[in-house]
């Protein structure tokens, strides 16, 4: 476990160097701020429309940042050649596949936070101000909020356990950002899928199979629910967060699996 | 190396296994409605087509998905729940978009003037 937390370690280290990702999180913090701006537009539904457009915008600067680190994990190794260098030290491949998803989680855990403190900074302002009309649902700051940021993170830990397993077994960067995004849209729709109804039972019964075992990525959206005032109940919070946890670990199972039989030269 | 790839390949199994079965158990101690419906933050069609960038013609497509999920999931709703709230906006913003989309302008004389509860009754 002591290797697993070094390369972990190196990871995070590597990656908070990286100006990518702290460009598109200050980005996304600074689409929340302007949408104070867009909120005067909004006939007395600012509030609300920060908020929509402040999770949205952590979101999807979080889904950017996931594919980006996690497709690079293997791939951009074994195409720089470094790869071997690396295997070539005292470290098991397990060991290696386990520590980089460890760091990218670390990572991307803190730069969704930093993210959520300009958003909630932005809401206490606004609170403070005294900004937004009294009896208008939920107020700015809201310790629900908690809910969708919180799984907010835990969709991106799967997320990137994705991007992580597909970078195991595919050849170049690019097949696997385009399939990381590809399972990311199936997943959005995974509650549709396992209620497809079709003409053919067999269809039927695929369709069905493939909802039920793509990463649900529309079980951690309560962001709606939230924004107007109707948080949901923090063991169902507790349980999304748990499956979440655990598919997340499947898929790195399955990245040690595929990455131990995988050829390099 | 065998080892690890065979422990590791059932560990995954497993563990997806319990992540099916956790959210199995989410669903039925707590089942997510879909009453809290978003913004439709455009609601004019020509600043849609705008926004659209030249892809008018998917953008039609999309709101005229969104028409028939909406048509659908009401019609799933008690009789006494049913408000089909929002069909005009998406058929409008449908052919607005597209104003060669046929079967949205016959779904929407059919259905828009449909009274309660099959319809809004507009």
């Amino acid at each position: 476990m002591t290797i697993v937390m070094l390369v972990a370690r190196h990871v995070v280290k590597e990656r908070v160097r990286e100006r990518v990702l702290w460009s598109i999180a200050a980005v996304a913090a600074l689409l929340v701020c302007g949408a104070v701006l867009l909120g005067q537009l909004t006939a007395g539904q600012d509030v609300r429309i920060i908020k929509d457009l402040g999770l949205a915008a952590i979101e999807l600067a979080g889904v950017v940042m996931s594919v980006y680190v996690g497709v690079q994990v293997v791939t951009r190794e074994v195409e720089q050649r470094s790869i071997v260098n690396v295997l070539a030290k005292p470290l098991h491949r397990w060991q290696f596949v386990v520590g980089k998803f460890v760091g990218l989680a670390i990572t991307v855990a803190m730069t969704t936070a930093g993210m959520s403190i300009a958003f909630l900074a932005v809401l206490a302002w606004m609170q403070l101000s005294g900004m937004y009309p009294t009896g208008a649902g939920a107020p700015p700051l809201d310790v629900h909020l908690a809910q969708p940021l919180g799984l907010i993170v835990i969709q991106l830990w799967v997320l990137t356990a994705v991007a992580v397993l597909v970078s195991t077994v595919a050849t170049d960067s690019l097949t696997a950002v385009l399939l990381t995004i590809g399972i990311w849209i199936v997943g959005l729709l995974s509650a549709d899928l396992r209620t497809f109804e079709g003409a053919s039972p067999v269809l039927e019964a695929v369709v069905r199979a493939v909802g039920a075992i793509v990463p649900a990525f529309s079980e951690f959206d309560v962001k709606a629910a939230v924004v107007n005032g109707r948080p949901l109940a923090w063991r169902d919070i507790g349980l999304t967060a748990a499956y979440g946890v655990t598919y997340a670990a499947a898929l790195v199972g399955a990245a040690v699996a595929t990455f131990s039989q995988r050829e390099l030269e | 190396m065998t080892l690890h790839r065979w422990w590791a390949g059932l560990l995954a199994m497993v563990l997806l296994a319990a992540s099916v079965g956790l959210r199995e158990i989410r669903e039925r101690a707590y089942p997510r409605t879909m009453t809290d419906q978003p913004l439709t933050w455009i609601t004019s069609g020509s600043a849609l087509a705008r926004a659209a960038l030249g892809f008018d013609a998917l953008v039609a497509d999309l709101y005229w998905i969104r028409a028939v999920q909406h048509y659908g999931r009401e019609r799933q709703r008690p009789v006494a729940d049913r408000t089909y709230s929002r069909l005009f906006e998406f058929v409008d913003l449908t052919t607005t978009l597209d104003p060669h989309f046929v079967v949205a302008y016959q779904f929407g004389a059919l259905f828009l003037a449909e009274p309660a509860p099959n319809g809004p009754g507009r």
